[in-house]
């Protein structure tokens, strides 16, 4: 029973060296300090000597949009979220300017992921038993940026960074920093022969991660082992209904984004059918849903660790808005309050 | 410097809580440090002392004398309210279900405090909290979260979440 331990005891200790290393990045590698460092300097106005000229950006993000789909390639990626880390398996045939893609989770439950012309099936294997889950997606890592990444220069400013290595290959660091509030950083460590982003990372205003990925290991090759053929995409009816019924509408997005897709669609535990909009800059996805308020609807902030996706749930007349996105706060809060009835 | 030639008891006690507040006990531990919060004033007193030194680290509160003693005497003030209660119908099984599922909301907060304690931009509209955090069910939002995968970088999983009753201050359209 020391007095030093009533003043610091174990969690009080064990706290603060969580916060020494929550703010000196002490806990990550040597590079990727540096690499925050220079995100760090980069939200300064100092950026803007070394941001590439509009026309350079534009080829370098569009070099590696057509690599991530056009690269045949095989190998182990690490995803991390938070506390969460996930390591895939994934092999990449390119079919012309399409891709189709498998990917096998390596922990936790099974899960295999087929993904072509832009649908994916997966199969999870878990407790219950085998489940198939369709989706009207196949953007994955590496392949993260739109087909159209030229256009992204209207919004981010584009620095081309210092060489790293990644999973034993060299790649050249790509940084997408935001001209505003309304969407997260990006940077990207793009392989130096193919352009392949070998590693990405979704960072905060503050320049700290909040979405990692990485390869451990890949082999860039022309002819990767075949992805599975046979499980390739049966002709199925489309998953949800291309409409939009404008019961209400949007009176002004943020700069940049634009309706990208409009579907009616069921979703489990709800009663009714819902309206599910999207709303993109091309590499921020920002979910609007709505339904009819079967109840009054309290107003409803929701955030994930860090921050990374942010959700409002309010009342707008007779409907249920739900404003959804992997988008900084003041995006989604700008979507949902302008949200009117028609 | 600790001395660790000999284990203190309480020592290993405070270790556990530690590990409780940071969630690293698992279910069978975790447990049983609840057992003991309940059956120990003592034990319950060092849990909320920790709590707060947790608190204070992060800048979240303002420590102010004597709280626990206004707590008190501000409740003892406050009117009692009776409502009628539905007697539970259910057998100990149930009973325990739910015992279980407010102590991993509890762990759950726990989490929650620490990344809340990232300072946070000040947003573009006032928000004004209400006094009580909402606990939504997480299944109630899971399938947005899921919908929304599809189109967001669709093959991770989606991520924990926390709510937050709110107000949209200057937004009469709202509710």
């Amino acid at each position: 029973m020391s007095a030093a331990r009533r003043h610091r005891p174990p969690h009080g200790a064990r706290l603060a060296k969580r916060c020494e290393a929550r703010t000196n990045a002490a806990a990550l590698g040597r590079w990727q300090s540096a690499l925050l460092v220079a995100l760090m300097a980069a939200v300064t106005p100092a950026w803007a000597a070394d941001a590439l000229p509009s026309q350079e950006a534009a080829s370098w993000l569009q070099r590696l949009s057509d690599s991530a789909r056009r690269t045949a390639y095989e190998g182990v990626f690490v995803f991390s979220h938070g506390d969460v880390m996930q390591t895939m398996h994934i092999v990449n045939r390119s079919t012309g300017a399409l891709k189709e893609s498998l990917l096998t989770s390596l922990d936790g439950s099974r899960r295999e992921v087929v993904c072509r012309q832009g649908e994916s099936l997966s199969m999870v294997v878990d407790g219950t038993g085998v489940r198939t889950e369709r989706r009207p997606s196949s953007r994955h890592f590496p392949d993260l940026l739109p087909v159209n990444a030229a256009a992204l220069t209207n919004w981010y400013i584009v620095r081309l960074g210092e060489m790293d290595r990644v999973a034993g290959l060299e790649c050249r660091w790509l940084q997408l920093i935001p001209k505003d509030a309304y969407r997260w950083g990006y940077a990207l460590c793009a392989e130096k022969n193919s352009h392949l982003p070998l590693k990405a990372m979704m960072v905060n205003e503050a320049g700290k991660p909040l979405l990692q990925y990485a390869f451990t290991e890949v082999r860039i090759t022309a002819n990767p082992r075949n992805a599975e053929q046979s499980r390739g995409l049966p002709a199925l009816e489309p998953l949800a209904r291309n409409a939009a019924s404008e019961v209400i509408t949007v009176r002004q997005l943020p700069p940049g984004y634009t309706r990208v897709a409009a579907v009616k669609r069921r979703l489990p535990n709800r009663p009714n059918e819902v309206e599910h909009w999207v709303y993109s800059d091309g590499l921020t996805h920002i979910s609007l849903f709505i339904e009819p308020a079967v109840r009054p609807v309290e107003t409803v902030r929701g955030e994930s660790a860090k921050g990374m996706l942010n959700l409002l749930t309010r009342q707008v007349g007779n409907w249920q808005v739900t404003v959804l996105g992997d988008a900084p706060w003041p995006a989604v809060e700008a979507i949902a309050t302008a949200v009117v009835e028609r | 410097m600790l001395q660790h030639e000999q284990i203190d008891p309480s020592l290993a006690e405070d270790q556990t809580l530690s590990a409780l507040l940071d969630g690293e006990l698992d279910e069978v531990e975790a447990e049983r440090v609840f057992k003991r919060l309940r059956e120990d004033p003592s034990v319950l007193w060092q849990w909320s002392v920790y709590c707060l030194i947790g608190d204070a680290l992060r800048g979240e509160v303002m420590v102010q004398p004597k709280f626990e003693q206004r707590l008190r005497q501000a409740l003892t003030a406050e009117p009692t309210l009776l409502a009628p209660m539905r007697r539970a119908r259910r057998g100990r099984g149930y009973a325990r279900a739910i015992a279980w599922t407010a102590a991993a909301a509890a762990v759950a907060a726990v989490t929650w405090a620490v990344w809340t304690a990232l300072p946070e931009r000040p947003a573009a509209l006032q928000m004004a909290a209400q006094p009580n955090a909402v606990m939504i069910q997480a299944s109630h939002v899971m399938p947005y979260l899921d919908a929304h995968q599809d189109f967001a970088q669709g093959v991770v999983a989606p991520p924990e979440m926390r709510f937050t009753q709110v107000t949209l201050v200057g937004h009469g359209g709202g509710q």
